[in-house]
């Protein structure tokens, strides 16, 4: 996307990204077909921003966030880690596409951007201190070891408010928002720039997810994090975002800032997920707009634009033509009749 | 009478720790075509309330430690908590006149089945039907559930169905024999939301022509707001505040029902304000110490609250909460209690 300000002003920059993951079959694991996890997606991340990619499972969000991070690689496209700038000292990957970096950049890279994941039952090894847990980073990066580290892990088990005197406990010991806690101050203690959060609060009970959502918002403050945040909850994404994009089938089909994107949705995807995403008032009871079948395979994606068979307002033009991703003042949508539909914004919403 | 009236029910888990009591102690009634709704964080014990009335708790190390579940079943009122589980009684209300639907599609079906056996095995068991009748029957039900080309599919293995078919599979299962109460367990959590919007309307539409009771458990207030008559509130085994969803969403007296409807970033919201969450985490149900089981999380506790167990206590005529510390009066809506209670 084309954007007039400056460069420096962004932490990242996606463009055209792709992966398909290959489907083997029979026994000489020939490549039979594609799964479209992601396809073809553009976006940019400003410095101190969270950005939500929201989408129901299959449309390739944690995908993309796999991607960013380094633990996939692309098939096409490119991803650049701060673009406007070119030589950081002591890092090469600053202005770099880093889609295909080698092992020792990749390294490098991971110390800027870091993960937090969704299931804090798996995502913590059950035989490692919390203490080891949390400084792992600091010791496998050369960072920091023996007392310097401990002190470091200190520093951020407070910060994220876990108590000092739980360093040497095993991750059983804790619960479910504990743990997400241990996993925050893990992504945070090499002072990473962005942090890739897959479905940070998805598996934690709603009096806990707000704890966590808080913290996160502390923590961006007070680190100046960027943050890529992937949820599949229209009100946690609503609630933490900047800007939103919404993925269905591997692309974007629509981003604009989270009040834009809620009072003026352009998508038909957009509508119906806004529509029927449930608001705890008992005299909020829209009109959803409930969407026929289910999401399609990215095996074998509709043609066109992918949306038209769920879509009520789909057209000859959508089953042939896939529409692009385009608009004006940040809020592009990918949709052939963006401009001629009016479609029904999140009710009971005023700004 | 209600159909369904649950006094006093308390379970208890024998565990190699000590006793756990899911169920500690609770009432409430379902009236003929109503959907109620049990809300609570995992572990408040709203799962095996639900099992215990289709007596479908594991025993040992579940019991049913006291109180009665009365039932007006077909064959006239039953006390469901002194059949035999695995007793004719109770195998003849169980699926048939209460019927369960549970959070995973993926494992509840049987892979090694077509949906048409699964369909027809409840038919044939509880209807006295013929298997050909009960393989048209199951045709029927598939198409009522909304599954395209029905006596196709009807053939299918679960696997050949996504996740939403396969909830509206069990929907038909569920329903294959007109059950007056149909008991909810999650049926939407494992769904995208809009696959749960879908199952929503579905079961909305059902109950509508079926006349049926419904009693509907989620974590989700988001969902309870959409479809609740009468909501429970549960904490720790304990029903702390039930009412009708006004009741609930816009006059909640406890504490803890005002810290979860506080707790959620809430789509209607028209600026972002800071969510208020409930410090600490829900602590664990065996040994619990006297009192209320809120009270070390509560910001209003007194030490009154770690002593003594508060009651269930009549706000209005819809409306109960047990808490220690709520104003004497409806003081209007959506005001907090006072923070100057007596200590």
């Amino acid at each position: 996307m084309e954007n007039s300000s400056n460069t420096d002003d962004f932490i990242l920059r996606v463009n055209n990204l792709k992966k398909y993951f290959p489907v083997r079959r029979g026994i000489l694991q020939r490549v039979i077909n594609h799964v479209r996890a992601v396809d073809g997606v553009s976006f940019d991340i400003k410095r101190r921003e969270t950005l939500s990619l929201v989408g129901e499972s299959g449309s390739g969000k944690s995908t993309v966030g796999r991607l960013l991070a380094r633990l996939d690689d692309s098939t096409e496209g490119s991803i650049v880690f701060n673009p406007g700038v070119n030589d950081v000292p002591g890092y090469s990957v600053g202005g770099s596409d880093i889609t295909h970096s080698d092992p020792s950049t990749t390294k490098a890279l991971r110390r800027k951007i870091q993960l937090i994941f969704q299931d804090p039952y798996s995502s913590l090894n059950p035989r490692m201190k919390t203490a080891e847990i949390i400084g792992e980073p600091l010791f496998v990066n050369g960072i920091a070891r023996g007392r310097v580290l401990y002190d470091k892990v200190r520093e951020y088990m407070s910060s994220v408010g876990l108590r000092e005197d739980q360093m040497f406990n095993y991750p059983h010991e804790f619960s479910g928002g504990q743990r997400q806690r241990i996993g925050i101050a893990r992504a945070l203690i090499i002072e990473p720039e962005l942090i890739v959060a897959d479905e940070p609060v998805s598996a934690l009970d709603s009096s806990v997810q707000a704890q966590v959502l808080n913290l996160l918002q502390d923590l961006q403050k007070q680190y100046g994090l960027s943050f890529l945040f992937i949820s599949h909850d229209l009100s946690v994404v609503k609630h933490i975002s900047d800007r939103i994009a919404v993925m269905y089938l591997g692309r974007i089909v629509e981003i604009a800032e989270t009040d834009e994107l809620f009072t003026n949705p352009k998508h038909p995807y957009t509508e119906a997920l806004i529509s029927v995403a449930p608001v705890p008032n008992p005299n909020i009871r829209g009109k959803p707009v409930i969407l026929q079948g289910d999401v399609p395979s990215p095996i074998d994606p509709p043609g066109g634009c992918a949306f038209h068979p769920r879509c009520r307002y789909a057209a000859e033009k959508c089953k042939t033509e896939t529409p692009e991703l385009q608009g004006e003042n940040g809020h592009q949508v990918a949709c052939h009749f963006s401009e001629e539909l009016h479609l029904q914004a999140l009710e009971g919403f005023h700004t | 009478m209600s159909l369904l009236d649950v006094n006093n029910l308390t379970v208890k888990f024998d565990t190699p720790e000590g006793i756990a009591c899911p169920v500690d102690n609770i009432s409430f009634t379902i009236e003929e075509n109503q959907v109620v709704c049990i809300v609570g964080e995992s572990g408040c014990g709203k799962s095996i309330t639900a099992r215990s009335l289709l007596r479908i708790v594991p025993t040992p190390p579940g019991r049913i430690a006291r109180g009665e579940i009365k039932f007006s079943s077909q064959h006239g009122p039953v006390d469901i908590a002194q059949l035999d589980s695995n007793g004719e009684t109770m195998r003849s209300i169980r699926g048939n006149e209460i019927a369960m639907i549970f959070q995973e599609p993926m494992t509840s079906l049987n892979p090694a089945y077509t949906i048409g056996n699964q369909i027809s095995e409840s038919i044939i068991l509880h209807q006295k039907a013929s298997r050909r009748e009960a393989w048209k029957k199951s045709i029927e039900m598939l198409e009522l559930v909304g599954i395209p080309s029905p006596a196709q599919r009807v053939h299918e293995y679960p696997h050949q169905f996504s996740g939403g078919m396969r909830q509206r599979v069990m929907i038909a299962i569920a329903l294959s024999c007109r059950p007056a109460l149909l008991i909810a367990d999650e049926p939407t959590t494992a769904l995208d939301v809009t696959v749960q919007a879908q199952v929503l309307d579905l079961l909305s539409k059902l109950r509508q022509e079926n006349r049926m009771s419904v009693l509907f458990i989620t974590h989700d207030l988001g969902v309870v707001a959409q479809i609740a008559d009468v909501i429970l509130v549960m904490y720790l085994g304990k029903i702390v505040e039930k009412g009708t969803s006004e009741d609930i969403f816009f006059k909640a007296r406890h504490p803890y029902t005002r810290g979860l409807l506080d707790a959620i970033p809430s789509l209607s919201a028209t600026q972002r304000k800071r969510l208020v969450p409930i410090e600490g985490s829900v602590p664990s149900s065996i040994d619990l110490p006297p009192g209320c089981g809120f009270a070390s999380r509560c910001h209003l506790a007194t030490s009154r609250c770690f002593e003594e167990t508060p009651e269930m206590t009549s706000v209005s005529f819809t409306h109960e909460a047990s808490c220690w510390n709520m104003p004497a009066r409806e003081s209007g809506d959506s005001v907090r209690p006072e923070r100057n209670a007596d200590s």
